[in-house]
């Protein structure tokens, strides 16, 4: 990839995979960093990088920095998720659609909101997904399929009415 | 998979992740027409699907990196290259523009002197028309003339010469000495014919530059130096176009080869010399009207 198709690709992308982790992450800072990080990582690497290949190489970068970031914040968010839970399981009445979805997309499993971000924020099909998430497509669909499921059940739960 | 109570999720998300054939999206759509009491759930999976928010990078310029000045470079030494090149071309052309120019007078003055020559020696009133000879001609005057006298040295090679004979003079070869003797005969022939008054049609070649067709009781002499009577030229000797030279004799195809039979009406042919480059034979071909 030559420095001109560098560039193209922030022009291109960096929006994209800033909401993904920002989305993922809940935290606009970290998540600039962790954007701003991973394409320092190509930049390094942008000869050896195919320009076909440079979105696929930077949501996997981004992915893998953020679930770095997560890890050594794994403590303190463990206690905010813990407290948003409890918060979150006695408003019974929400109303507005959107505060409910992004609820519940907060209660999912890292692997399966990354997965329906990827899936629903960038188009991705199942297979690019599973390059990103270093997964198999079938892992892919199915953590899809459970996520929409938990997703709706949760829908079900706070008795939200259409 | 056939769409059932214990699986319909399954088909929903499918459904609304756009896995399903249109023939499954018809199943799906008769299952739920049995039962309407889960159509709000497939509005609820629908609502699973997250409509992306419009976010930008905050700071994309910081991203990016400047793009090196190497590339100005490969543009200044592609001109390099480029004129350099251009130079080259040029170079060549020159060469071959006034080498060509030195050989074109060289070519001019021996067809002055080739003609001055053929007027002298042969005191015939050939005009050879040499505007542009070939370079057989360069050959032939080299090996013709003396050697102080020819500047031209950029001479064909012998295979070159020996396959354009083959390519353009398929009748290359034959022995105008013993045809000129037949001629010569015909000629006496019909002189005879003419006194006894054979009331036959022939044609017959006269002097170097006529061909008299008809029958003695009326005959028609043509003028092989015109070119307007030449109705059939070989197809090489328009090719070379102005090296084609005056006509010089007019044989007839019997005459070149004796063992062709002739077509039961078939109009006669007349090959004539038209070509005059040393060393090599052209003919022209004539048919002649009766």
């Amino acid at each position: 990839m030559t420095p001109q198709e560098y560039n193209t690709t922030v022009d291109l992308w960096a929006d994209g995979v800033y909401r993904f982790i920002r989305k993922s992450l809940n935290h606009d800072d970290d998540a600039r960093d962790i954007v701003q990080n991973a394409f320092e990582i190509l930049w390094k690497n942008h000869e050896n990088v195919q320009f076909d290949k440079a979105k696929s190489y930077l949501f996997s970068t981004a992915y893998h920095n953020m679930i770095d970031h997560l890890r050594k914040q794994k403590r303190t968010d463990y206690v905010e998720e813990m407290d948003e839970e409890a918060r979150g399981g006695t408003a019974e009445a929400q109303v507005d659609l959107k505060e409910v979805i992004e609820k519940a997309l907060s209660r999912l499993p890292e692997v399966q909101k990354n997965c329906v971000l990827l899936r629903d924020y960038e188009g991705y099909s199942y297979e690019e997904i599973g390059e990103v998430l270093n997964l198999s497509e079938s892992q892919v669909k199915v953590y899809i399929f459970r996520a929409r499921q938990t997703m709706k059940e949760y829908l079900v739960s706070i008795h939200y009415v259409i | 998979m056939k769409i059932t109570m214990q699986n319909y999720e399954e088909w929903m998300i499918d459904y609304i992740e756009g896995n399903l054939t249109p023939e499954q999206e018809k199943a799906m759509h008769e299952f739920l027409a049995f039962h309407p009491e889960l159509r709000a759930e497939l509005e609820l999976f629908n609502h699973t699907r997250l409509t992306p928010e419009t976010v930008a990078f905050p700071d994309k310029a910081a991203l990016k990196h400047e793009e090196p000045a190497g590339r100005v470079i490969t543009m200044f030494s592609w001109v390099r290259y480029a004129a350099a090149a251009a130079a080259v071309v040029a170079v060549f052309i020159g060469i071959r523009y006034f080498g060509g120019e030195q050989q074109q007078q060289g070519i001019q003055r021996y067809a002055q002197e080739q003609y001055d020559s053929n007027s002298i020696n042969r005191n015939t009133t050939k005009t050879p028309i040499i505007e542009s000879p070939v370079k057989q001609q360069q050959q032939e005057y080299a090996q013709t003339t003396t050697p102080e006298k020819n500047n031209i040295k950029s001479l064909p090679k012998e295979e070159v010469k020996e396959q354009v004979k083959r390519e353009i003079n398929p009748i290359q070869g034959i022995d105008f000495a013993s045809v000129d003797q037949i001629k010569s005969k015909q000629k006496d022939a019909s002189l005879r014919d003419m006194m006894q008054q054979e009331p036959e049609n022939e044609m017959v070649a006269m002097t170097d530059n006529q061909i008299k067709t008809g029958n003695a009781m009326n005959s028609t002499v043509i003028s092989l130096n015109d070119n307007s009577t030449v109705v059939d030229w070989w197809v090489d000797a328009m090719a070379i176009g102005n090296e084609v030279g005056g006509v010089v004799n007019g044989v007839r195809e019997a005459e070149i080869n004796p063992f062709k039979k002739k077509e039961a009406g078939a109009q006669e042919v007349v090959k004539t010399k038209n070509i005059n480059i040393p060393g090599f034979s052209y003919y022209s071909r004539k048919k002649t009207n009766h």
